[in-house]
């Protein structure tokens, strides 16, 4: 019963696990690693939708999918991880990409939690039908 | 008399059939659910209905319990577990209602 409520915290959930793997690479955008070793890979959330046939299930986290692992090879010979030519692996995430997904899944996830609003509203409109 | 009583029970008829397709406790469409309708099956649905109104006020205690010790990883989880329980004790209630005024108005009926 009240199945819309079950649909409205899949796609919640799936903004939020959006909202952690954003908050995962932001974290980790300056971790430098050597040159023998893969960069930090950046994590991306795929979604899936979820179908039953009618109006739909919502939505699910299908996997989580990893950036490239080559980083961008930085010259910085002070690096106490620099090989012998000088260079270190830094992770290949932008960041102005990363604030742009973030504002994304944060709207996201408030038109879902606004949705919840109206939802029960209305459910409870058609209960208070029936007190009188 | 046995005419007034027919409209009654064509009215409980149209609560139980909503009720079972609401609760989905016969587990199969609402047609078939209608085909053994009188006073007995409305009582069945009933408690099938409170039974299942006590697994979703279980869910909701289960997620309270995990909110306030800390193991509820997805917040809304709580929110939405509660506003279910919550709606369909408003329902129940409702419904319970409505089916006893309809009794004790025609029990009110004298001979």
């Amino acid at each position: 019963m009240f199945d819309t409520l079950s649909v409205i915290g899949s796609g919640m959930h799936v903004h939020q696990t959006w909202l952690d793997a954003i908050s995962d690479n932001v974290a980790n955008i300056n971790t430098v690693n050597p040159y023998d070793q893969p960069a930090f890979q950046a994590r991306y959330v795929v979604a899936q939708a979820l179908e039953d046939g009618g109006t739909g299930d919502g939505v699910a986290v299908s996997g989580i999918t990893y950036g490239s692992a080559e980083g961008r090879l930085t010259y910085d010979p002070s690096n106490p991880s620099a090989n012998e030519d000088g260079y270190v692996r830094m992770p290949d995430v932008d960041l102005s990409e990363q604030m742009t997904d973030m504002i994304m899944a944060q709207r996201g996830f408030q038109a879902n939690a606004s949705n919840l609003d109206r939802v029960k509203s209305t459910y409870e409109a058609a209960i208070q039908m029936g007190k009188s | 008399m046995g005419a007034i009583t027919g409209i009654a029970a064509g009215a409980l008829d149209q609560v139980s059939k909503a009720y079972a397709q609401w609760f989905g406790t016969s587990g199969t469409s609402s047609t078939s659910s209608s085909s053994a309708v009188n006073g007995s099956s409305f009582a069945s649905l009933l408690s099938n209905g409170l039974t299942s109104l006590e697994s979703s006020n279980a869910a909701a205690q289960t997620a309270a319990v995990g909110a306030a010790t800390g193991d509820l990883t997805q917040v809304q989880d709580y929110v939405i577990a509660a506003s279910k329980a919550q709606m369909a004790t408003s329902l129940t209630t409702t419904l319970r209602n409505k089916a006893l005024d309809a009794f004790t108005e025609i029990m009110r009926m004298s001979l």
